[in-house]
């Protein structure tokens, strides 16, 4: 009996039911789309570190570490046998590391020097194009960042200086020959790419490596000798922290959107419901229990929060998917700020953040169509009939 | 034969709370209905009838006095239980019609079975035959915004006896119609009262109408002053 009467009252009031679902279905829209922007920036960093740098995992010789520039003047060996025939395989590339100097323009700059197989497809980097260039001496490779910072462009050369492993400076002359747009300023700023056999030649290490990183979904090698492996994990473990660490900002801000969702939802169910205060009298005066009319008006806002959804869908779901898609370009780029922030923001809509939004909202829609109505129903019939209701 | 009593009213007294202090609305109500009557409740705005006719129709209590309405003490029971009486045994006119402006007649008058959990065929056979009784057949499916104020309360009147009630209660039923309107509206009435066994009692001080009442309870400051029979009732 309810739902008939609930279906008659919401498809009757064509305007009134349009706006109600209109509002509703805007939440939805804009606490999915928010919050999916939000989530995708903090998933943005994790996945751009593991296309552009970690693929499935690396091996590391066990002086290695990234985070300490004195320790790659000695981390460096021959690539253990198993790990070796990987890289035959193509399954993963050697990236032999030392500090350097470079002088574009007069000026000296420290950077890292990295040399890299130039025709890996493992990891996102345009490195094969420091394979097309025979006749320069050292073909290098930069970021866009780096070539503002150093105001270099495609053809400018400068003299690199280095240690090798005999401790002896050498210096020779580089030429840019790509410059990438990289969203990992990890890769860009301070950074100088060349082949890996040329660094090897250089730095007077034939057949060594700094660190190994492989293909995804490959088993791990046991036999590595005295090398370190990393998975993705570990590679990522900075970021996962950094996350973890962001989870009650991400909640507050989700909270706060269903806030506002749930205040222009109030707004427009509770008008809606006190405007019926004389409809809810003359269905007491017919016969209708208190607590019927209760159920009909919650029941009524169930359906409206039903019928939000499928417009959301209907109306909001391919702008969402259009988004998500092809993402948001944003303003200004932030790897300049040492920021893994994306150029083009792409939301995120995991299942966990449609479902619980849709359940958040529904019970919002429910809870501001059951207070107003039981208060009306508290009054007497008689002033309901009047049309008397009040906020 | 001897009629049963409909409505059975002693020493009812209402009051309502106004500032710190209480407005007695209704003192010393003695009043007997008895199946099949057409009666009016007449008086002044402020005399009180609209409030007796709440009361007697269990939308109100009264605050002293006993109240039998169709067997039914209204004073010990729930809200629950007189929504049932309502929704069983009564009919309710208002003088604003209080129709659901976004439903059709048919749907409108459909109201008050689909309350009572009444079965679609059997709902649309009663709702056809009250919605002919009123005269609204070429109006089934309009809604109240594009009928007259005549038509609106038409459709009123067959919401009210579409589940043949015991009880009809009108309060000021032509009160926002003309003259010609205010007859046709009486003549319905009248023609049911004499066709079905329902009881009827009007609140209104409307003087076109009280030529069709048969029976006129005079009230004047919450008090009956009279209440005496017609002696030759105009009918439909």
């Amino acid at each position: 009996m309810l739902f008939n009467i609930a279906i008659k009252n919401l498809f009757g009031a064509k305007l009134r039911t349009s706006l109600n679902v209109f509002v509703t279905s805007i939440s939805f829209f804009l606490v999915i789309f928010v919050s999916g922007m939000y989530d995708g920036m903090r998933e943005y960093a994790k996945n751009i570190t593991i296309e552009t740098e970690v693929a499935g995992g690396t091996y590391w010789h066990p002086e290695y570490d990234p985070m300490d520039p004195r320790t790659f003047e000695n981390s460096h060996s021959i690539i253990p046998n198993q790990i070796k025939k990987l890289i035959d395989q193509k399954y993963a590339f050697g990236v032999l590391i030392s500090q350097a100097s470079i002088y574009p323009n007069g000026r000296i700059m420290p950077v890292v020097m990295k040399g890299i197989t130039p025709d890996q497809t493992i990891v996102n980097m345009p490195t094969n194009v420091l394979d097309q260039h025979n006749d320069i001496t050292i073909p290098v490779l930069i970021g866009s960042g780096m070539a503002k910072n150093a105001n270099l462009k495609v053809g400018d050369s400068f003299t690199i200086r280095w240690l090798d492993a005999d401790r002896t400076y050498d210096a020779d002359e580089g030429t840019i020959v790509h410059i990438m747009e990289t969203e990992n300023f990890k890769l860009d700023l301070g950074h100088i790419w060349i082949p890996l056999s040329k660094a090897q030649s250089m730095l007077a290490m034939k057949n060594q490596a700094t660190y190994v990183t492989y293909a995804k979904d490959l088993e791990t090698i046991k036999d590595i000798e005295d090398w370190i492996h990393h998975d993705v994990d570990y590679m990522i473990r900075d970021m996962e922290a950094i996350i973890k660490a962001d989870e009650p900002g991400a909640q507050v801000m989700y909270s706060i959107l269903i806030a506002l969702a749930a205040m222009g939802i109030f707004n427009a169910q509770v008008l809606s419901i006190f405007r019926r205060g004389k409809e809810i009298g003359t269905l007491m005066a017919l016969g209708m229990t208190r607590s019927r009319v209760v159920w009909l008006f919650t029941f009524e806002g169930g359906l409206n929060a039903l019928l939000a959804g499928i417009i959301t869908l209907i109306l909001f779901g391919p702008v969402l998917f259009y988004f998500g898609e092809n993402g948001i370009p944003l303003p200004m780029d932030y790897s300049e700020m040492g920021m893994l922030v994306a150029k083009r923001l792409i939301p995120i809509y995991s299942f966990s953040l449609i479902i619980s939004t849709t359940i958040l909202i529904s019970i919002i829609v429910l809870v501001v169509s059951y207070i107003p109505s039981r208060k009306i129903t508290k009054m007497k019939p008689t002033d309901a009939l009047r049309g008397r209701a009040a906020v | 034969m001897e009629n049963k009593n409909v409505i059975n009213i002693k020493n009812l007294v209402k009051q309502f709370p106004v500032g710190g202090n209480y407005f007695t609305a209704l003192q010393n109500i003695d009043l007997k209905l008895s199946e099949g009557e057409f009666i009016g409740l007449v008086g002044p705005s402020g005399s009180g009838k609209t409030t007796l006719l709440n009361i007697i129709g269990g939308l109100d209590s009264a605050t002293e006095g006993s109240v039998i309405v169709l067997g039914n003490s209204m004073d010990n029971t729930s809200h629950n239980e007189r929504a049932i009486i309502r929704r069983k045994h009564m009919g309710f006119i208002f003088q604003s019609y209080n129709l659901l402006p976004v439903y059709t007649v048919y749907e409108n008058v459909e109201l008050p079975l689909i309350l009572n959990n009444m079965k679609s065929t059997e709902r649309e056979k009663k709702v056809t035959q009250a919605v002919e009784w009123v005269g609204l057949k070429d109006k089934i499916n309009s809604k109240p915004a594009d009928m007259s104020g005549g038509e609106c309360q038409r459709t009123a009147i067959a919401r009210a006896i579409v589940h043949e009630p015991a009880l009809l209660l009108a309060d000021e039923p032509t009160a926002n119609l003309d003259a010609k309107n205010s007859h046709n509206i009486m003549k319905i009435l009248s023609k049911l009262n004499s066709e079905i066994s329902t009881s009827f009692v009007f609140a209104t001080h409307d003087e076109k109408i009280m030529g069709y009442l048969r029976r006129i309870v005079h009230l004047e400051d919450g008090k009956i002053i009279n209440d005496e029979k017609t002696s030759n009732p105009k009918s439909a």
